[in-house]
């Protein structure tokens, strides 16, 4: 599934291991999503949501 | 780090005190892989040479070996926090993060002690002709005592440190040990009757205890390694 979290990460100046920390998961994890590899459980992509203050439609899209 | 990432030369620390970390680092890993090279070389060669290789010798050269690692492991750990001040910047996600991989580390160092601990006194102890990791492991004799509190690290690093590095890891790497534990799970189902039916036909030796927990350890390790870096 696309997203746009490497973008919006960038937008905030983050370090991969710094978002990873702010969602209490590994920068593994952050580099799995962000790379398509891994799709977040639906906890984890509300938590992301949460984050960066937007709906999970809007960072996420499986029509990309 | 990615592009996206600000770079961090700062260390925090002065030039030279810099400059003494970097040279502590390459020289000590230099020497343990060295050493560790070395010991490789040699005992394959003492075994190709049909030399003595006892269980107390395997056991002794395993902690060596084991101590080794651990300081080429903490070279590679700590070489980029020494070149690039990586420990000392971040906000609080970085904190946590930082906070996630000690933790982690101390789960890697408590299963080392426990795996080193059980292989060293087993093999520095063992009082019969046996050894846990050939066919003939039923001849091992221990200590009575020795051979519980063995049993104890077992359950502790088979049973209690797995379910604590469950509840330690998130989704992403769950689904790799999933995905490991399978694979070792389908090989021992499939291996077990596979050997049997091998070593009717005359192909092979007899299956044993420890061929079989091999053969699920090594396919386990296996798939984890392919989730871990093909999915």
């Amino acid at each position: 599934m696309k997203n746009r979290l490497k973008v919006l990460r960038a937008e905030r100046d983050w370090s991969q291991a710094e978002l990873a920390g702010r969602l209490d998961v590994s920068r593994q994890a952050v580099n799995a999503i962000e790379t398509g590899k891994h799709d977040p459980s639906l906890p984890l992509a509300f938590r992301i949501a949460r984050l960066f203050d937007m709906r999970i439609e809007e960072i996420f899209d499986d029509e990309l | 780090m990615t592009n996206f990432d600000p770079l961090r030369t700062d260390t925090g620390m002065s030039e030279s005190a810099v400059m003494l970390v970097r040279a502590g680092i390459v020289v000590g890993g230099i020497l343990a892989l060295t050493f560790l090279g070395a010991m490789a070389v040699g005992f394959v060669s003492a075994v190709s040479e049909g030399g003595d290789t006892s269980a107390k010798d395997i056991a002794i050269i395993g902690a060596i070996a084991l101590a080794m690692a651990g300081v080429i492991y903490a070279a590679w750990r700590f070489w980029p926090r020494a070149t690039s001040g990586e420990a000392l910047s971040g906000g609080p996600g970085e904190v946590r993060t930082r906070q996630r991989q000690r933790r982690q580390m101390i789960y890697f160092g408590i299963a080392a002690l426990i795996g080193g601990a059980i292989g060293f006194f087993t093999g520095f102890f063992d009082q019969g002709d046996g050894s846990l990791f050939a066919g003939n492991f039923a001849e091992l004799k221990l200590p009575p005592m020795l051979a519980l509190g063995l049993a104890a690290l077992l359950i502790g690093g088979f049973i209690v440190l797995p379910i604590w590095g469950f509840r330690m890891i998130d989704d992403y790497k769950r689904e790799q040990n999933f995905i490991g534990f399978t694979g070792g799970c389908v090989s021992v189902l499939a291996g077990y009757p596979i050997w049997a039916v091998l070593y009717a036909g005359g192909f092979v030796a007899a299956p044993h205890a420890f061929g079989i927990f091999a053969i699920a350890y090594v396919s386990m390790i296996a798939s984890f390694l392919y989730a871990r870096w093909r999915l």
